[in-house]
């Protein structure tokens, strides 16, 4: 109807021509001259060529707007159609959309989680610079803490250092008139640690170096931002009032900046105040004049410097050896073989320990949640062939219909994004859940998860949305691409069925080989935690830790005396004895699994000549009479403190077995005799060693003390522990009531069960173990459905021949073997790639492992001949459609 | 601006209603405009065009080249489905509005 378009501006000449024309051929005809004619033509029409443009204006508005009309209106279709389509197929749809989300979402989740630990780091001025400086304890272990004097040498004596700073972790009781006590985490600074970050207050100003004047400096205190919303409810006007720490009125001076937790990953800070200052809380060796002096003494906790422009670590480290060298010249005595360790400090500092085996963790979870991605967009892809497929005939008629290709390649590439859309944002909504899921847990080095700070790390979302997305558009355009060629349209015409798929399913089968192969190295994976936990479990960790009950407090904070503190440690222990459901109690400064340090103490033994490098220092755990036999340690030899082991009477000691087997290997220990500061002990037993802090730490020298003997050790933070079998928690509460009714402020710090302690050791296993079992879990069905989705393309292709050779006589198990024979190899591929590449990455895992090495026999087996089996069954499971084919039916159909 | 919105308002009812009885091409449009309106809508005749391809873009006219009486070939529009809706509708309220004008200057004089 309409004559095709030709151009435009054509056209519009055309008519106004035709316009003029008709007028002139008007004024001539009723008699006006042509050349006048012309003229007023020209003078009631306007100027031609205005009038073009303008008419040329309209119709290219016209045209913009049509076209994108029509661009969404066709768009709103795909839409729908796609909408309809996979409606219409729940099951694929809830399975691609899924597994996509599993995959977005714990990428995202864990990436965001290594981001912040190890990746973003403190809020720091050039962290580049920034160095870790510690001092050695004895061999092994060469990063421990320092003495003022060693930090002052450290200081002065460096040239590559531009500044170095001093801290101390402390735990203090937060009070002031309105908002009642707290329990806080303290950090005390020399006055430079701030300036040395560069790093300035959110509000009002940090701790400066004139709040830190040799035992006179200003009572400031920095707060964070955390203890600043929660305690004082981010309230402004906190900054200038006066809080009490340990009872002492210090001055809040400013909030620190939201995202800066101290340099420590495992432990934030809650304030900040100046280390002069801190001695006057009263607690811990700090409280002691003489230890500004002590070169022994090892009450820094951290050092951290700041290199000049034009130093590297290696100058520095040198540089602080030498220091260390002259030091143990000028000092043999007390400097003896401590040396110094210099480490960059480019993120944060990781709990001692677990220096190696918290990076590795992390990023293990981020390998099995990034393969559990590339899962999902395999899986995805091999939806999208498998439904190329079924989709087949469809499309045929559509473009049999006169559908456009390019049509079609949109309508397909519409529908794979609206797939790969609803899975981001299905992930998107996955994120926060994961993220509360994972915050119950904690990473190696006893890292809360929660107190991470971690955020959602857009980066990641993009780029794993990307990956998802081009997989869907490639995937999903392959079938549009096939079906849209001419050749098949001419065999649906002809009711044949087409060769040309031959490619596809190739691919199919290479992605299922791939699938096996991720899902195998998964189940390795989590195969190995598994059997890693339930040895850990296994373990002896040196004592009995069922029934055991755990009161902690620190009394220190409340400003007990040494001896307040034993006084009331002794009656709260003779309060438990009274309780009938308690079997037996004990005090001390230390159990097992709890964190908290030894005191370090240097020693002699009688009759024992040191190697040249060997620090003869001993761990030292003040305890109450009955510890051994609560905390069910065996008694190797001789006995364990009573109550006769009182101040007065001869002093007296309990070794460790591994102390015992080293300094006295006559085993002779009992009736030995070791220097203690300036007193000579009688070692009266030998205790079975413990493992203290990890289920695999190596045994120490330590030493029980009798804590009534030595009053003055029983400082700071105390535990009581006691047997019961029968409802321990509720024991251990009432405990804390009683503890309540002697000291009015009492409020422990924790309340808990031995065996929940050592189950927070075992956190990071537990965590590994339940995402590779969910994820390898995940993986094995996502596996078993390609192979299936595989297998019964097949059965459905090969129809016609499998009806050739039913009406032969084949019988169904031959059947059977020719439509599975495709699949064997794939998974035979898949299976050895993947277990392969579990061998090489298990070095990995072998931090967290108990008792398994990697590269275990068993649980490779184990896995080859799992995978087969599921395999196996995908297989048979369509591959029985062969055998229900009618073969009078295929025939008649040729 | 109120009075050139009026004026495009008025042309385009114009236009549509002269193409209402059968399909014209612009030229003749112009001329029925020029008979009718005794001069009143008297325009430069050009402004008609942009007008013309305007209503064809907005789908209220539809347009196909065709012969004269004379045997040229010309563009012809004709009014859609939709143009005679539109219309109507302008008929009907151009008819409420002049009534109600009429009323009150009827009040008035």
């Amino acid at each position: 109807m309409t004559r095709r378009r030709g151009d435009p501006s054509d056209e519009a000449r055309a008519e106004i021509d035709f316009h003029l024309d008709m007028r002139v051929r008007e004024l001539i005809a009723a008699g006006m001259p042509e050349e006048e004619a012309r003229r007023r033509a020209l003078d009631a029409f306007g100027d031609p060529r205005r009038i073009e443009s303008a008419v040329r204006r309209v119709d290219e508005e016209v045209r913009r707007r049509r076209s994108l009309r029509e661009l969404m209106s066709s768009l709103t279709h795909d839409m729908r159609y796609a909408t309809r389509f996979l409606r219409g197929n729940p099951a694929f749809t809830a399975i691609v959309v899924g597994t996509l989300a599993i995959g977005i979402g714990a990428t995202t989740t864990i990436f965001s989680l290594v981001d912040a630990a190890l990746l973003r780091g403190p809020p720091v001025d050039d962290p580049t610079a920034l160095v870790a400086v510690y001092t050695s304890c004895r061999a092994g272990a060469p990063r421990c803490t320092s003495s003022y004097p060693d930090y002052l040498d450290y200081r002065d004596r460096s040239g590559s250092l531009a500044d170095l700073a001093a801290t101390t972790l402390q735990s203090a009781s937060l009070g002031d008139e309105e908002r009642g006590a707290r329990l806080v985490t303290l950090e005390a600074v020399t006055g430079n640690y701030f300036p040395l970050l560069g790093l300035e207050a959110a509000r009002g100003r940090v701790v400066q170096p004139d709040d830190d004047r040799l035992r006179d400096g200003a009572p400031v205190a920095l707060l964070s931002h955390a203890l600043w919303r929660d305690h004082f409810g981010s309230d402004p006007t906190a900054l200038g009032t006066t809080v009490r720490l340990n009872g002492v009125p210090f001055e809040v001076v400013g909030v620190a900046p939201v995202d800066f937790r101290g340099l420590a990953l495992d432990a934030a800070p809650d304030l900040w105040i100046s280390l002069q200052t801190s001695a006057a809380l009263g607690i811990g060796s700090v409280a002691r004049p003489e230890i500004w002096d002590d070169r022994g003494s090892r009450w820094i906790g951290r050092l951290v410097g700041r290199l000049r422009a034009d130093a590297s670590v290696e100058q520095a480290r040198e540089e602080l050896l030498s220091v260390s060298e002259r030091l143990r010249e000028e000092e043999p005595l007390v400097r003896g073989p401590r040396t110094v360790t210099v480490d960059p400090l480019a993120g944060y500092l990781l709990p001692a320990g677990s220096e190696e085996s918290l990076p590795q963790f992390v990023w293990i979870l981020l390998g099995v949640v990034g393969a559990s991605l590339l899962l999902a967009c395999a899986n995805l892809a091999n939806l999208l062939l498998a439904r190329a497929s079924t989709r087949h005939a469809e499309m045929g008629v559509r473009i049999a219909i006169g559908a456009g290709r390019i049509r079609l390649l949109r309508q397909l590439m519409v529908e794979s994004v609206f797939l790969s859309a609803l899975g981001t944002l299905g992930g998107l909504m996955l994120v926060p859940l994961l993220m509360r899921a994972l915050g119950a847990f904690e990473l190696p080095g006893g890292v809360p998860i929660s107190s991470l700070g971690a955020e959602v790390d857009v980066r990641v979302l993009v780029v794993a949305a990307t990956l998802c997305v081009t997989t869907a558009v490639l995937f999903g355009l392959a079938p549009a691409l096939h079906a849209t060629r001419r050749d098949v349209v001419e065999a649906m015409r002809s009711g044949r069925s087409t060769g040309g798929r031959l490619g596809s399913v190739g691919l199919r089968r290479a992605l299922v080989a791939a699938q096996v192969a991720l899902c195998a190295v998964l189940l390795v994976g989590s195969g190995l935690f598994v059997r890693s936990l339930r040895s850990a479990l296994s373990i002896d960790p040196g004592f009995r830790s069922e029934d055991l009950g755990i009161l902690r407090f620190d009394l220190g904070t409340l400003r007990y005396t040494n001896a307040e503190i034993h006084t009331f440690a002794t009656e709260l222990r003779q309060r438990a004895l009274a309780d009938p459901r308690v079997v037996s109690a004990a005090t001390s400064t230390l159990v097992p699994f709890q964190g908290g340090g030894f005191m370090g103490f240097f020693t002699e033994v009688e009759g024992y000549q040191p190697a040249p490098d060997e620090e003869m220092r001993i761990d030292v755990v003040p305890v109450s009479p009955a510890y051994l036999e609560t905390l069910g340690i065996p008694l190797v030899a001789g006995r364990e403190f009573d109550d006769a082991d009182v101040e007065g009477a001869s002093p007296v000691a309990v070794v460790s077995r591994s102390m015992a087997e080293r300094h006295w290997p006559d085993g002779r220990a009992v009736g030995g005799r070791m220097r203690f500061r300036d007193e000579w002990l009688e070692v009266v037993g030998v205790a079975g060693d413990v493992s203290w802090s990890a289920l695999r730490g190596e045994p120490t020298n330590f030493v029980f003390l009798p804590h009534d003997q030595f009053t003055e050790l029983v400082s700071g933070p105390l535990t009581l522990v006691v047997r019961s079998p029968d409802r321990t928690l509720d024991v251990v509460g009432a405990l804390g009531a009683e503890a309540r009714s002697m000291e009015r402020d009492f409020s422990p710090q924790v309340v808990t069960t031995m065996d929940d302690l050592v189950g927070d050791v075992l956190m990071p296993q537990r965590l590994g173990t339940a995402l590779l079992s969910a994820f390898s879990a995940l993986a094995l069905l996502l596996a078993s459905l390609g192979i299936t989705g595989v297998v019964s393309y097949g059965v459905r292709e090969q129809r016609k021949a499998i009806g050739v050779r039913l009406a032969l006589g084949a019988g169904g198990g031959q059947l059977i073997r020719m439509v599975v024979a495709g699949m064997v190899l794939p998974v035979t591929f898949g299976l050895a790639i993947g277990l392969g590449t579990a061998s090489l990455l298990d070095d990995g895992v072998e931090v967290f492992l108990y008792g398994v090495m990697p590269g275990d026999a068993v649980t490779y087996v184990t896995i080859a001949s799992g995978v087969w089996a599921v395999a196996l069954l995908a297989m048979l499971l369509p591959a029985r459609e062969a055998t229900r084919v009618d073969p009078l039916e295929v025939l008649r159909s040729e | 601006m109120g009075g050139s919105d009026l004026f495009t308002g008025t042309l385009d009812i114009v236009i549509l209603q002269a193409v209402a009885a059968a399909p014209l091409h612009g030229y003749a449009i112009g001329r029925k405009l020029r008979n009718r309106s005794d001069g009143v809508l008297a325009v430069e005749e050009g402004a008609l065009y942009p007008a013309l391809h305007r209503l064809e873009g907005q789908g209220l006219l539809e347009s196909s080249w065709g012969p004269t009486d004379t045997g040229r070939r010309a563009k012809f529009y004709s009014l859609t489905k939709a143009g005679a809706r539109h219309l109507e509708k302008r008929i009907r309220r151009w008819r409420e509005l002049s009534g109600a004008v009429d009323a009150l200057l009827g009040e008035g004089s």
